[in-house]
């Protein structure tokens, strides 16, 4: 089965994102698909690459990083959303005169034409914190 | 189908909305902070058991736990873990979060 997971929520203010990790890593492990994962609203925070929690705390950022490169899953920010809330990628902090870019890595800038297409490809698109 | 409610009763009209158009031989999944609307005695749990004779209701096992309410929810209620949860989109489609 092919899923697209859709999360609206940023990270350690609610559960849904780790919800949303802990779907899709059951997901995959299960042999399942995910098509994409699209960050949308304050979900764009779940890549924003400066993101540092203490040592011994759970890593929100870092885990959806690892899961893109373990199994090759596309990680799609919404780039509306993350250009509000200060996520740029290294070409888009440049076109906006930043000093330093943020997004994390394995994540990319795309727009709502991505989760269209995700909705449209996968067999199922799960909509995760509203 | 399957119907997602992440939200508390007390925060969020999810659950009555859903409640009210969820159809026969549906099901409906409550995670997160819904969770809290299975605690027996209250309003939400009690219009919950009004409609077990038509929708199947599901809670995540681990959010039930979170919360130290597992000893508190009304009966009828299916309790699933993560890999049950991938189960039950896989067999129910479309799959509809409510906000």
């Amino acid at each position: 089965m092919k899923f697209a997971i859709q999360i609206n929520q940023s990270p350690y203010t609610h559960q849904s994102p780790d919800t949303a990790y802990q779907f899709t890593l059951a997901a995959l492990k299960s042999g399942h698909e995910i098509y994409r994962i699209f960050f949308y609203h304050d979900g764009v925070l779940n890549g924003s690459g400066f993101t540092t929690p203490p040592q011994d705390e759970r890593n929100v950022v870092a885990r959806w990083s690892e899961l893109a490169e373990e199994y090759g899953i596309d990680l799609v920010i919404c780039i509306a959303a993350a250009q509000r809330r200060g996520i740029m990628d290294a070409d888009e902090a440049e076109r906006h005169g930043h000093a330093a870019s943020n997004l994390a890595a394995g994540f990319r800038l795309s727009g709502l034409g991505q989760l269209i297409e995700a909705g449209i490809e996968a067999d199922r698109l799960l909509v995760f914190g509203g | 189908m399957l119907h997602i409610i992440n939200k508390s009763p007390t925060n969020s009209p999810a659950l009555k909305q859903c409640l009210k158009r969820a159809q026969q031989g549906s099901s409906i999944l409550l995670m997160e902070d819904a969770a809290y609307a299975l605690i027996s005695k209250t309003e939400a749990s009690s219009q919950i058991k009004q409609h077990m004779n038509r929708v199947s209701f599901y809670v995540l096992e681990p959010d039930i736990k979170a919360r130290g309410i597992g000893e508190k929810i009304i009966s009828g209620i299916q309790r699933i873990g993560y890999n049950d949860f991938v189960k039950l989109a896989c067999s129910q489609h479309p799959v509809q979060s409510w906000f």
